[in-house]
């Protein structure tokens, strides 16, 4: 049990900076992933907390005290890696045991460890068996058991899931979200999959070119990103975007599109904006942020249905509005056929709103 | 032209035989002259040299073998092992951890681990005379230590080389888990990585201690009568009048023995490790 800190932690590998100044805290017990695209930094942050790699720059500190000389083996944490690093020459049982009998733990202990973790992962059955005679599914349980049994104070995965097949990807997802509930260590995870961050994390931390983009819960990240970065790494089909100018009449906002129409923003989004002035701005739309309208109303678009993608209960829907392609998501239940000609409602007080000099968000 | 089944079936047989016929023969040219040391080794003098040659003893003798006992020829073969397996043990213990630090620190960039195994292209001959002259003024010929550290020294680039692509296939995250795990770096190499490169680190010691134990050129020019190996201990039965061809060939099969031994018992990791090793380095 324990908490993380980092404060502005620099890393290069020669020239190329990897991690810039990296600022951050994760108190105990709190399920945090660090998310990002390939080569943002996030695998090398996590090295570096293990004390596998060392920071040039900055302060790590566990619990309030400083580890930044610490030894990776004295740091107490545990890591479980992306293609699990079991030693092949050593049976399950003392690939988990290797750890304590490095610590010298007394024997009796060692068993009644393993018999937990090995009980708590299912893995009771494979103890004497080598590790090259399990699937991946079972390899990762071991390397999780080698993980627990040692009861760290941080826990560290790294991409534990990107060599498993999908179905047992969330299998093992839900596995590992259940062990944090049952054991409440302060979590560090690796991951690229979007999808992983958003069900696992209680804090989500996305990372680009080596900083901090944005962090908090997974929900806040998708519901209001602070950059445009951030709104088209989460999000899959990915948000739209589309150009239009903001503009002020009274208290009210407007967007005006390219082709001249106008959408007004509802009162509460519009309150978020009071010190934006007139400006261009891009609007991000996400695919369920557009309502199908049946009849004609207000505030509704009318668009023709250009290609469908079924996709079991949702079905994916690409057209053409103000000369921009976007993709929608509607039930599948409503039927809708190539073709169609469809009126769109939409929800304006969850759109994105970006400058699209900066690419920050407006009154995210 | 189609032939038929029968007659393609036919043609097979005969290349399959005509190669195993050369193979044979290949094989007949190469092992004869062990063969003609081996039954040499049981003759007795006077049968070595007659004419017709016998192909197989009349009868076994093993006075050659006795006869081994008096004189230097079982104390070289016993100089021949010593030197070998030390050299051999310190070599590969020094060898691995450079080769570990040369593959996974980076030590000395690309070029380091290129001039090292240059070193070994150094023709025997030229160094023999200047290492010669420093040995003669430290007082190290004709001395254990002295072949030690030489063939310590010539086996040492060829170890680390070796070495180095073994270590570099062994997933570097195996390590990494048993420093997290509470290992030093010097547990995760003893506990890690060279278990990891066993079947590399057995085939490359056999290389190594073959090396030593069949070196002549160093032995004869560094060794007088104290510390004679096997090798030098042969050619001393070699007179300008005529050699004792029985006792050469009892010596011989005396000493091929350990290095048999040796390769059939790891013949499981040799095959392994020469090919583990091919394609990396």
């Amino acid at each position: 049990m324990a908490n993380l800190r980092l404060e502005k932690v620099h890393k290069s590998y020669g020239p190329v900076p990897v991690v810039r100044g990296i600022d951050l805290y994760i108190p105990d017990g709190e399920f945090t992933v660090l998310l990002g695209p390939s080569g943002c930094g996030k695998s090398t942050l996590l090295r570096v907390i293990a004390g596998l790699e060392d920071a040039d720059e900055g302060e790590i500190s566990i619990d309030g005290q400083s580890v930044n000389d610490v030894r990776p083996r004295d740091r107490d944490v545990a890591m479980v890696f992306q293609n699990y690093a079991l030693y092949p020459y050593m049976s399950v049982y003392e690939n988990i045991a290797f750890g304590m009998r490095i610590r010298k733990m007394p024997e009796d202990e060692i068993r009644r460890q393993i018999a937990w973790a090995a009980q708590l992962l299912e893995i009771e059955d494979l103890l004497q068996r080598a590790p090259r005679q399990l699937s991946g599914g079972q390899r990762q349980r071991v390397a999780m058991g080698r993980a627990i049994v040692r009861k760290p104070r941080l826990f560290l995965f790294d991409e534990p899931l990107s060599n498993l097949d999908a179905q047992l990807r969330e299998g093992m997802r839900t596995e590992i979200k259940r062990l944090h509930q049952a054991l409440r260590i302060t979590t560090i995870y690796v991951t690229h999959d979007q999808v992983e961050a958003m069900t696992l994390a209680d804090r989500v931390v996305l990372m680009n070119q080596g900083v901090v983009e944005q962090q908090g819960p997974p929900m806040e990240l998708y519901e209001r990103p602070s950059s445009r970065f951030v709104a088209s790494f989460l999000g899959s089909p990915p948000i739209n975007y589309l150009d239009a100018h903001l503009k002020r009449e009274g208290d009210a906002v407007r967007l005006q599109l390219p082709d001249q129409t106008t959408l007004d923003l509802p009162a509460e989004r519009a309150a978020r904006l009071v010190e934006v002035d007139e400006q261009p701005v891009t609007i991000g739309l996400r695919p369920e942020h557009f309502v199908l309208r049946h009849g004609s109303q207000a505030a509704s678009v009318q668009v023709g249905i250009s290609l469908l993608q079924p996709a079991g209960p949702r079905v994916f829907t690409n057209f053409e509005w103000a000369g921009v392609p976007m993709m929608a998501e509607f039930s599948a239940r409503e039927g809708l056929r190539q073709g169609d000609t469809l009126l769109l409602g939409l929800d304006l007080a969850r759109a994105v709103i970006l400058d699209p000099t900066t690419g920050r968000a407006l009154g995210a | 032209m189609s032939r038929s089944p029968r007659q393609r079936r036919m043609h097979k047989q005969v290349r399959q035989w005509s190669r195993m016929c050369i193979a044979l023969l290949i094989t007949i040219v190469f092992v004869f002259p062990v063969y003609w040391l081996f039954m040499t080794a049981f003759k007795t003098p006077s049968e070595i040299f007659s004419n017709p040659p016998t192909w197989v003893p009349s009868s076994l003798t093993w006075d050659n073998f006795a006869g081994m006992t008096e004189g230097d020829d079982l104390r070289s073969i016993f100089n021949s092992l010593v030197i070998a397996t030390v050299s051999t043990v310190v070599a590969m213990f020094l060898g691995s951890i450079a080769a570990y630090s040369l593959a996974r620190h980076r030590v000395g960039g690309d070029s380091l681990s290129i001039w090292i195994m240059s070193l070994r292209m150094v023709p025997p001959m030229a160094m023999a005379f200047p290492l010669f002259l420093m040995f003669a003024t430290v007082g190290l010929i004709d001395t254990y230590p002295g072949l030690i550290f030489l063939y310590i020294a010539v086996n040492l680039p060829y170890v680390i080389w070796v070495m180095r692509g073994f270590i570099e296939d062994i997933a570097p995250e195996l390590e990494q888990s048993a420093l997290i795990d509470g290992c030093t770096r010097w547990q995760a190499l003893v506990h890690v990585v060279f278990p990891m490169a066993r079947a590399g680190m057995l085939a490359t010691a056999v290389f190594a201690f073959v090396y030593a134990f069949n070196e002549f050129a160093f032995a004869v020019v560094m060794t007088r009568s104290e510390v004679v190996t096997f090798p030098v201990q042969i050619t001393h039965h070699f007179s300008p009048m005529s050699a004792f061809w029985a006792r050469i060939g009892a010596m011989s099969i005396l000493g091929c023995l350990p290095v048999f031994f040796m390769v059939v018992a790891m013949n499981r990791y040799l095959v392994r490790g020469l090919s583990g090793g091919a394609l990396k380095g």
